[in-house]
């Protein structure tokens, strides 16, 4: 479950303070996968990042049960002269997972089909191969919520199939929480939709109540709260 | 009751702590790998920057002198003069690299606070461990070639040396962590600390004892506390040093208060410093 209480977030802008939430008051029950839906700049991205604690509110809190991944695929924390080996045994380290780092290891090495370049500095590695690693080293871990950033595409088509299959998988015991400014593409996954609108978060059950929500506030440009 | 609840916290005490503990070795394991890979030379460079300055000081001191001999006078307190500057030099770059390397860790480590258990604090203590450990190294082998090279001193008070690196070693990392916080907030102050860092380079007494200076100038020295550390190191290594002015006290005293508000900035500021990117 995740509990959001009286959330105020704002950012120091030039041209005065920008709220983006005020007085949010959210539950999300437990066992669902949420998905987050709004334009370029509506929050999205900031209310996974509270969610997953990497910023803080203003005001309130937000109480989650259970554990929270990092964004999936989020590769900014690789240093480039660091190899595909030591960055995986490193995030195991950061996460209490230090008797687990060689099967950790093994399990990203065949997931991501680097080869020789597991063992090679990052900055060596192409956008796709960084991608791969990134992928993997978030399924390597077991989280009850993934939280997810845009729909990802990762590699190939043979890879993608690779991902899709994973990450159904991890679906049987764990949720997601994805963001998307496309509302279609969350339409199977998610179960439960939230819509950042006029700094608040509107939620709703079924798909094509959110869809038509959706529609109806883009039309009328209620998401241009900047 | 009470004391399971005692219980309780400190159980989960002992967990959070061995967390953190966790966070800062997998941090720490990332900084050498990333100074190493870096550059070939990163930890030589270590090692050759007091290196160098000791022979260029000891180079211009000998021109002035006229002779090689004039070069490592005991003039100061029967004290080697290369001996009196790897004193001064050693301390004053521990201070310079672990107040610049704390003050840069949120910039450096920015992508690692996505990683929940990763806090600031955590960068912060893992730079500070390995500039320690670089010091310590340093210090060994700079005053190992100095005695090979027949500079060689007994220390007075051993004990009383450590005591005093080791709050040097605190108070580099306090100052650190306040201008950590400082610089995220007011960015623009970043461009003056290499500038005062300079200025403190030759304030601090590194190439001069403040014995040497006359009273109506020391009370504008003695403000400096940078320069009460190296003067008392001094007096602790070499058994006829001397340095009147200089207090415990003041060093002690100003560690915890610079430590305090340290602290207390890191507590007030620290969200909003992740949040405003």
């Amino acid at each position: 479950m995740i509990e959001i209480r009286n959330l105020t977030k704002s950012y120091k802008t030039k041209y005065g303070r920008h709220y983006v939430y005020k007085d949010v008051n959210v539950i999300f029950p437990s066992g669902k996968n949420i998905g987050i839906i709004g334009p370029n700049g509506a929050g999205k991205s900031t209310l996974l990042r509270l969610i997953a604690k990497i910023e803080y509110p203003d005001r309130g809190e937000i109480i989650t049960h259970g554990s929270i991944s990092w964004p999936v695929a989020f590769s900014g924390g690789f240093q480039g002269s660091l190899t595909g080996r030591q960055i995986v045994s490193i995030v195991c380290r950061i996460y209490g997972e230090e008797d687990n780092i060689r099967d950790k290891i093994e399990f990203v090495k065949d997931f991501t089909e680097l080869g020789k370049y597991f063992d090679m500095p990052v900055k060596t590695y192409s956008t796709g191969m960084r991608a791969r690693l990134a992928f993997a080293l978030s399924m390597a871990f077991d989280f009850d919520y993934y939280i997810i950033d845009e729909v990802i595409v990762v590699g190939d088509t043979e890879f993608r199939k690779k991902c899709n299959t994973i990450l159904k998988e991890k679906l049987q015991r764990s949720n997601l929480i994805i963001a998307s400014h496309k509302i279609n593409s969350l339409k199977d996954l998610c179960h439960i939709f939230a819509i950042p609108y006029k700094r608040d978060i509107v939620i709703f059950e079924d798909f094509k109540e959110a869809s038509k929500f959706y529609e109806h506030a883009c039309k009328n440009g209620g998401f241009r709260n900047i | 009751m009470y004391i399971r609840i005692l219980f309780y916290h400190r159980l989960r005490m002992n967990k959070e702590l061995t967390q953190i503990k966790k966070v800062i070795i997998a941090i720490f394991i990332r900084e050498l790998n990333t100074r190493f890979g870096k550059y070939r030379l990163g930890y030589l460079w270590a090692l050759l920057e007091p290196l160098s300055i000791i022979v260029l000081f000891v180079l211009i001191r000998g021109i002035l002198a006229g002779s090689l001999r004039g070069a490592t006078d005991k003039i100061i307190y029967h004290v080697d003069y290369p001996l009196f500057l790897a004193a001064g030099i050693i301390p004053f770059f521990m201070f310079r690299h672990i107040v610049t390397q704390v003050m840069n860790s949120i910039e450096a480590n920015k992508g690692l606070f996505y990683y929940q258990p990763v806090k600031p604090i955590d960068a912060m203590i893992a730079r500070w461990i390995l500039e320690g450990i670089i010091f310590s190294v340093v210090w060994v082998v700079i005053f190992f070639m100095l005695a090979c090279l027949g500079f060689s001193t007994e220390i007075k008070d051993p004990l009383g040396l450590l005591g005093i690196y080791l709050l040097l070693y605190l108070f580099s990392f306090s100052v650190g962590l306040v201008l950590c916080i400082v610089v995220n907030i007011f960015e623009e102050l970043k461009n003056i600390v290499p500038p005062v860092m300079m200025f403190l380079f030759f304030t601090s007494g590194v190439f001069f004892s403040i014995n040497m200076i006359p009273p109506k100038f020391q009370v504008f020295l003695l403000w400096n506390p940078v320069l009460h550390f190296i003067e008392l190191s001094r007096v602790n290594f070499f058994p006829l040093y001397r340095a009147d002015a200089v207090s415990l006290e003041y060093v002690t005293f100003s560690t915890i208060v610079v430590l305090w508000l340290g602290l207390s900035l890191y507590k007030i500021k620290i969200k909003e410093v992740l949040s405003s990117e």
